[in-house]
């Protein structure tokens, strides 16, 4: 049973494409609260929904649609949630009660300038919050997409994965990729070999409680310390040993580089250019693009770093992305240098121009 | 295209479609080339929707060849998107107004509703509602999604067949689209007005050397690129 038979390239923008994708994958039920840019995945989730029989609650605010969609999960639906900005800074109440009790399920983020209600348009400033913005450990799934086929394909898997490893999952995207038009390929996942998502009841689970099994208690409140800790500790134990499955990276490798391009989401776009045009400019550059924020691809960018002369990180916040590529280098000699443009668009030539001003400098 | 107007030479022409179909490229460069062949055109820019892809985001280019653009201006307005998109005076007139007018319409199905708060739309005798349809979009893929999308619209005049895939865009994409647009056109008899591609598509497949079953109308493209405010 495929809602797209074949494969189809159509023309779409960012947010239809999340909303066809997470109807690929076989989603039941969205909740959602509107906030530009995002609103479209709800208007499309709900224009698809009479003849797919899916579900749809606008609730009176993000906080709910957060729990709404908790709720969802633990009933064993199939729940995908979307926000931007401010709403993104409400839902991590809901969102830290989904690491707290392991709930599965995915949140997808159309990054708008920030802090507070800014601009709707655009940003990179929602790359810390999406990450770690509960009062918790961060143990999420963030993958950071920068391409209408990513949207596709990354919240196809973020569903699977919420499931399959039981943390809450996001698909971080901006602003320009909800409303950029480009074609995508529209597949079925199943047909493609691509992973689906298994689901089941949580709450209530098959069997009778304390006779066929025992009874599913969740928590996310505990009473002495020690206990919390236990807690965590077994969560966190999980979330590392599912690190190396989940984390991602990609990178636009050149031999002997001496200048390493660090960019993520839309960015790494003008960022993969900016990397040729070095090239074509005689001036060995390699590109890095972390595609899981959350587990960090450390392991690849360590190794993509040690080998440069000159690391240049680029993004639309001022230092979100740069503090945890400082972080996962640390001991590395290699210069860190950035460009930083919170909530405007950067583009290959300012890269490029960054990059070579950066070379003479260190 | 020609048609007749009766004794009333004025061009009122309003386009509404599906979200992201073309409307803005297609009015933007029907308004052009009015002007062009007629002198004094106003482009009417009533999408009270879309934050970024809109008319008023170029509209100093476009006074620059000659338009008169009735649009907010993005940095006179505060809380745009989230407040919501104003309607000024100035849109609501526009009918009084001399000269040819064409209005881009919002998106959807309530967008397009957008176009009764006209003052007088209504009484207009020289309307013309074009719908403009992109058979490469997902809702408005086979001919029965196109017809059913018209449906659900107050009744257009035309049909402007946009079928494209960006840059992607092939001979099979552009004859496809007009198969399944054409159809569409036959089963709710709304006729096809135009076929509109962009210029350098018609350059390279050499459409103008077709016969693509109605008028051809070549877009110069005034959206791409990264969006702007």
């Amino acid at each position: 049973m495929g809602v797209i038979q074949g494969t189809q390239r159509q023309f779409m923008t960012g947010n239809e494409v999340v909303a066809w994708a997470a109807l690929a994958a076989g989603a039941q039920a969205m909740f959602g609260y509107p906030i530009t840019p995002q609103n479209e995945i709800m208007h499309y989730w709900t224009r698809l929904a009479p003849e797919h029989g899916l579900r749809f609650l606008q609730t009176e605010d993000e906080l709910s649609a957060g729990f709404a969609t908790i709720g969802a999960a633990l009933a064993g639906s199939l729940v995908f949630c979307a926000t931007a900005g401010p709403g993104n800074v409400l839902m991590q109440e809901p969102i830290s009660m989904a690491e707290m009790m392991r709930v599965p399920a995915v949140w997808v983020i159309q990054q708008r300038g920030g802090p507070s209600t800014a601009t709707v348009i655009y940003s990179q400033q929602e790359t810390r919050l999406t990450c770690f913005g509960g009062n918790g450990e961060g143990l999420r799934i963030v993958y950071s997409t920068s391409s209408h086929q990513d949207l596709f394909d990354y919240v196809i898997k973020a569903l699977w994965a919420a499931w399959e490893f039981r943390f809450p999952a996001f698909v971080l995207g901006d602003g320009y990729q909800a409303k950029m038009r480009e074609p995508v390929t529209l597949y079925d996942p199943e047909s493609a070999g691509v992973n689906l998502p298994s689901v089941e009841p949580i709450l209530k689970p098959e069997g009778v409680p304390s006779v066929d099994r025992e009874p599913v208690h969740l928590r996310n409140t505990f009473n002495i310390e020690e206990e919390l800790m236990d807690v965590l500790m077994g969560h966190i134990r999980d979330y590392l040993d599912m690190s190396s499955r989940v984390v991602e990276s990609e990178e636009h490798p050149c031999e002997d580089p001496e200048v390493l391009v660090v960019a993520h989401g839309v960015v790494w776009r003008s960022a993969r250019e900016a990397v040729s045009v070095l090239r074509d400019q005689g001036i060995k550059a390699g590109g890095f693009r972390p595609i899981t924020l959350r587990p960090f691809p450390e392991e690849s960018l360590r190794a993509a770093a040690e080998k440069v002369k000159l690391t240049v990180v680029v993004e639309s916040a001022y230092g979100q992305l740069e503090s945890m590529v400082r972080d996962r280098l640390y001991g590395l000699k290699v210069p860190v240098r950035s460009l930083l443009k919170p909530g405007v668009g950067v583009t290959a030539e300012e890269i490029v121009d960054s990059v070579i001003q950066f070379s003479k400098e260190v | 295209m020609t048609r007749s107007r009766g004794n009333s030479a004025r061009v009122v022409d309003a386009f509404v479609g599906e979200y992201a179909s073309g409307k803005t490229e297609v009015s933007i460069n029907r308004a052009l080339d009015l002007s062009r062949e007629f002198g004094t055109v106003t482009l009417l820019d009533l999408d009270t929707e879309e934050p970024v892809y809109t008319v008023r985001s170029v509209k100093p280019v476009l006074e620059e060849r000659g338009l008169e653009v009735v649009a907010l201006d993005a940095d006179r307005v505060f809380g745009l998107g989230e407040a919501g998109v104003t309607v000024t005076a100035e849109m609501l007139g526009v009918l009084s107004r001399t000269g040819h007018i064409v209005i881009d319409v919002g998106y959807g199905v309530h967008g397009a509703a957008a176009l009764n708060l006209v003052e007088g739309i209504e009484d207009e005798p020289q309307i013309r509602i074009y719908c403009v349809v992109n058979a490469r979009r997902p809702m408005t893929s086979t001919p029965e999604l196109i017809a059913s999308y018209l449906e659900s619209l107050d009744p257009c005049d035309f049909i402007v067949n946009n079928t494209h895939l960006g840059n992607e865009t092939s001979l099979e994409v552009i004859l496809d689209g007009i198969r399944t647009v054409t159809r569409a056109s036959e089963i709710t008899g709304i006729p096809v007005a135009a076929v509109s591609v962009a210029a350098s598509v018609v350059e390279r497949l050499r459409l103008a050397e077709r016969d693509l079953g109605a008028p051809l109308w070549s877009l110069e493209l005034f959206m791409v690129g990264s969006p702007r405010l």
